[in-house]
């Protein structure tokens, strides 16, 4: 789930290293170990492995998304 | 703490298909319980870029004629408009008069170039020979005007005349126009695509038309292209998804975002026990009078309730059921609940059904199926 707490924000977007999720470098990484990820692309890659068919994905992400986010 | 995608254990979007299945998000890993399409024959619909394509045979379709994509289940119908595409005067088939059209005159709604241009001098009619009963049937046809926005005079006729002016844009659309004729069985029945005897008061007298269908349905269904005869579309049905480790029968949720299109049938997603048990089942439903049902059965009781709203709207509906305690939830609000006499037990509902015995129609955007009760804010959430 996206941070929207304040300072602790800019751990979505902060300059040091190449991604919040994909940083290699050093002490940068320790921002990968504690981000939040979305199952969402992991799910619709397999999804799409075993379709011959795919289609309709940006909508699939858009329902899969809110119900990552309902989480009372 | 997880949240509903964690939490879900089977998740149905229109995304991935194959033949003969519509795909799970989730689970991700076997057993995928995934719904198995059967019968339907060669199909149309809309694609993602808002041309109408066939799907061949036993191929699921996703359909975005409503401006998204759904996964689409119809039932049979049939096209009895002759020739539906060739909008010329045929011999026992139609007739014109006072009318010119011209043939392949623009891109029609399959990006082909089979649209007809068709323009009406004074006093003209073009019509097509229709065997039409009693029934109540629609009559459907895409007209596009070639210049600007404007009225253009539609009619059917089963005795007397029907004449009526339809809004024609510089897009194509689908006008439709459903009607019950009368019980004669004598007199000669038309539908017409351009008559202006009427003195309606049309703007248009030049439209392009393409793909007319004439069906005994109180909508009009996807489009069955047709020749020499009429056509008919088999109907289809999506069966045996689910699994036995995916349903939790004591406590779970079903929801579902769905829209129906027959308001006078019976149109039933469930889950069931295994062989197709309805006797054992959960299911939301709408009803033959329009209506969005619950209707739950155990091996004790038959449990019905009302959601409210029209299941010919596309809604969200969920069903909590948690031991003996039922809660019924349409767009953001608990609307009901009550007591299932004793319950479920452990492994009885294994199965999820589109379509089995009075068996769903209509457009499906969202099948969620979760092992638990929810609470009833996390059901808020998710049918808001």
């Amino acid at each position: 789930m996206a941070n929207s707490i304040n300072w602790g924000k800019i751990y979505d977007s902060t300059y040091w290293g190449v991604g919040v999720t994909s940083n290699t470098i050093n002490w940068g990484k320790s921002y990968s170990d504690i981000a939040e990820t979305s199952v969402v692309p992991s799910l619709l890659s397999i999804l799409e492995a075993r379709s011959t068919y795919y289609e309709n994905a940006a909508a699939t992400t858009t329902l899969l998304t809110n119900l990552e986010n309902i989480d009372l | 703490m997880a949240n509903l995608l964690e939490k879900a254990s089977i998740v149905l979007t229109p995304t991935g298909y194959s033949s003969g299945a519509i795909h799970n998000v989730k689970p991700n890993s076997s057993p995928f319980g995934d719904l198995t399409k059967a019968g339907g024959t060669v199909a149309t619909r809309v694609n993602s870029s808002g041309l109408i394509e066939t799907a061949t045979n036993n191929i699921p379709r996703i359909d975005y004629a409503s401006g998204s994509g759904n996964i689409l289940v119809e039932p049979a119908s049939t096209n009895l408009l002759k020739y539906s595409e060739d909008f010329t005067a045929r011999s026992g088939v139609g007739s014109l008069n006072n009318v010119t059209v011209t043939s392949n005159a623009t891109t029609d709604p399959t990006g082909g170039n089979n649209g007809s241009l068709v323009t009406l001098s004074a006093n003209a009619y073009a019509n097509k020979n229709i065997t039409m009963t009693a029934n109540e049937t629609t009559y459907s046809i895409y007209l596009k005007s070639p210049t600007v926005a404007g009225t253009y005079p539609l009619n059917w006729f089963d005795g007397s005349h029907h004449r009526q002016l339809v809004n024609v844009t510089t897009e194509w659309q689908r006008i439709q126009i459903t009607f019950t004729p009368n019980a004669g069985s004598s007199v000669s029945r038309f539908v017409y695509f351009g008559d202006n005897r009427g003195g309606l008061g049309e703007t248009l007298s030049s439209v392009y038309v393409w793909g007319g269908q004439v069906e005994n349905k109180e909508y009009a269904s996807s489009y069955i292209p047709t020749t020499s005869t009429p056509i008919t579309r088999s109907a289809e049905s999506y069966l045996d998804g689910g699994d036995v480790s995916l349903i939790n029968s004591p406590s779970g949720v079903l929801f579902v975002e769905r829209q129906c299109f027959d308001s006078g049938v019976n149109d039933r997603i469930q889950i069931t026990a295994t062989g197709r048990n309805e006797n054992i089942s959960v299911s939301i439903y709408g009803t033959s009078l329009g209506a969005n049902y619950l209707r739950i059965k155990n091996s004790t009781s038959n449990f019905f309730r009302l959601f409210g709203g029209l299941k010919t709207n596309m809604e969200k509906l969920a069903v909590k059921w948690d031991g003996t305690s039922v809660k019924l939830f349409r767009e953001g609000v608990l609307v009901d609940s009550g007591t299932l006499s004793g319950g479920f037990t452990s492994n009885q509902l294994t199965e999820i059904h589109l379509t089995t015995g009075e068996g769903f129609n209509g457009r499906l955007k969202q099948l969620i199926v979760f092992k638990e009760a929810l609470s009833d804010a996390e059901i808020i959430a998710l049918t808001s």
